[in-house]
């Protein structure tokens, strides 16, 4: 707890600077993800660096959520989703048969596209994760962890008045960073976040983002979006996914490509890249 | 020649106002004959039975005398037996409900097959659940089957179903998101199901189980199937003791040749209707008060 509290608010690394190091966190290789017969997902590979922001693009329907859904075994909970091919998380095959899918979800939150904190107080929102992971604390080692993670999410100044209040009674934004502290109150080790900012104003869009930039210090983090500028803004690595449809007439999601964000928006190596990058379709 | 259109077009739209008024006055008409047979009933009952709604009616003990009989033993009956009733089936219908909804998969046949069979029970008469205790009964070896474990055993069979549908309502309304968030952060389905989706459902809950124990309390048939119209002078003591309840009392004395014995029934009719529009009353209340908009 001391180190949480000793932690102090760390400077937000420089864009250049967390683009140098590549250091891959998740390799995932060949990935297919099935729907019941539903061939969702074909054949991805990319990798997730350490502390850096990686953007998922795409038209809809090319399986950018499928993907991200599959990296903390979330797609379990669908009945008859079923993935093939290999997740590799810090040397452990991430759907190994001896890995608790509970386990991997607590290392790795999530950050769904429509805020969904609990109908519960602020500070129970935050209180609930580590409460049920089995976190043992004491009542002043709860608050402080929620203190600590309500300031992390740059929400603390706006709710410390209010935290029995019931987290429905912020806005949307807010919200929404409930649910990011919620996320980083488990300290996770990625935070994975599906269109955090769909349902946002640009205002609350914006500061989302500035948080992204900062959690990333600490934090690995992996978004969806379907704003290519806020995949050009925030990410230090871009992957594009396109849909496509095979000789059945199938459609299914395919990975075109992953770089640099830089090269990705500047010069993409793929024509289907460049053509949405450009706005020729999607 | 838009004159002409406007014409028309008038003209149209009052006919398919005229309609509408007439389907309109149509409903109100339906409406007014119901809520009419319900006020003379009502206002009969009460006018019958004021005069002997006194505390001689929750003091005595039934009697050959209409004078001197009350409906003690048959008040007290109805709240143990619906008591016990509310312990056998709430718990065991939340529990299903909470299993069908949260954690059976509803691809597999078996479990559609367990749901489509739950709604049909709750179509079933009450007095073939009677029946059914009648035989569970004879099974388990008991001679006398106008037991309060007997009454209360037909009347949970009784309502199960109603209680199972309704939660599982309740459970349905609380959104994905929710158990998503929660799962997400590394709890298990159980402590989603314990944290987030049973408690945001209680008022849900409450509601349906508050309803269908109302329904128990006034139910007779099945009661009435285990020779429950007995001459009951004594306070409930026990699940293998005989008993009583309302609505067989009011049924047995409306077959009374006495005319007194008709104005306890109207008496006891008017307790029993406090009782239940009350418990529906409470169940409104909840539901209006813990309304959640997501």
């Amino acid at each position: 707890m001391t180190e949480l509290n000793g932690r102090t608010k760390q400077m937000p690394v420089r864009h250049s600077d967390r683009v140098a190091v590549f250091n891959p966190i998740m390799e995932i290789n060949n990935l297919d993800v099935y729907y019941g017969n539903f061939h969702a997902v074909r054949d991805a590979s990319l990798e997730i660096g350490r502390n850096q922001i990686t953007a998922f693009i795409g038209p809809s329907g090319c399986g950018k959520s499928t993907v991200l859904r599959c990296l903390n075994r979330t797609n379990d909970l669908v009945p008859g989703a079923r993935v093939a091919g290999k997740i590799n998380y810090r040397g452990h095959d991430l759907y190994g048969s001896e890995v608790d899918p509970i386990e991997v979800r607590r290392r790795i939150g999530m950050v769904f596209q429509k805020p969904n904190p609990f109908p519960k107080s602020i500070f129970d929102n935050i209180a609930y994760g580590p409460r049920v992971t089995g976190m043992k604390m004491n009542k002043t080692e709860t608050e402080d962890l929620v203190e600590h993670a309500l300031t992390r999410a740059g929400l603390w100044s706006e709710v410390k008045d209010k935290l029995d209040q019931s987290g429905f009674a912020l806005s949307g934004g807010q919200q929404q960073r409930l649910c990011i502290a919620r996320a980083i109150a488990v300290e996770p080790d990625i935070l994975l976040m599906d269109e955090p900012c769909a349902s946002l104003d640009p205002i609350a869009t914006a500061l989302i983002e500035d948080l992204m930039i900062e959690l990333v210090s600490d934090y690995t983090v992996v978004i969806v979006t379907h704003n290519m500028q806020q995949a050009a803004r925030v990410s230090d690595r871009t992957a594009f996914f396109s849909a496509q449809v095979d000789d059945h007439g199938q459609r299914y999601g395919h990975l075109v490509e992953v770089d640099l964000t830089t090269k990705i928006f500047t010069n993409p190596s793929d024509t289907r890249t460049e053509d949405y990058i450009s706005g020729r379709f999607g | 020649m838009s004159f002409d259109i406007g014409v028309t077009q008038k003209s149209k739209n009052s006919e398919s106002n005229l309609k509408s008024l007439v389907f309109l006055g149509l409903l109100w008409f339906s409406l007014f004959v119901a809520f009419l047979f319900l006020v003379v009933l009502l206002v009969t009952t009460f006018m019958n039975g004021i005069g002997r709604y006194d505390i001689r009616l929750f003091t005595e003990y039934n009697n050959t005398t209409p004078e001197d009989a009350g409906a003690r033993a048959a008040i007290l009956g109805s709240l143990f037996v619906v008591t016990v009733t509310a312990l056998m089936a709430i718990p065991v219908g939340i529990a299903s409900a909470i299993y069908l909804e949260e954690f059976a998969d509803k691809s597999k046949w078996y479990n559609r097959f367990i749901e489509l069979n739950i709604q049909n029970l709750a179509a079933v008469p009450a007095i073939l659940y009677g029946m059914l205790t009648l035989g569970i009964l004879s099974l388990l070896g008991f001679k006398n089957k106008n037991v309060v474990f007997g009454g209360s055993l037909a009347l949970a069979l009784l309502i199960l179903p109603v209680v199972i549908l309704t939660t599982r309502e309740a459970l349905r309304a609380v959104p994905q998101e929710i158990r998503d968030g929660s799962l997400a952060l590394g709890a298990t389905q159980l402590q989603t199901v314990g944290h987030q989706t049973l408690p945001a459902a209680v008022p849900g809950i409450a509601t349906g189980t508050i309803l269908a124990v109302s329904r128990a309390m006034g139910e007779a048939a099945p009661l009435l199937l285990l020779g429950a119209l007995v001459f009951i002078t004594y306070d409930p003591n026990g699940l293998l003791a005989g008993f009583t309840t309302m609505p067989i009392q009011i049924f047995g004395w409306t077959s009374a040749p006495q005319e007194e014995f008709k104005t306890l029934a109207a008496a006891a009719i008017i307790l029993l209707l406090t009782i239940l529009l009350s418990l529906n009353a409470i169940a409104i209340f909840i539901r209006n008060k813990f309304a959640k908009r997501w």
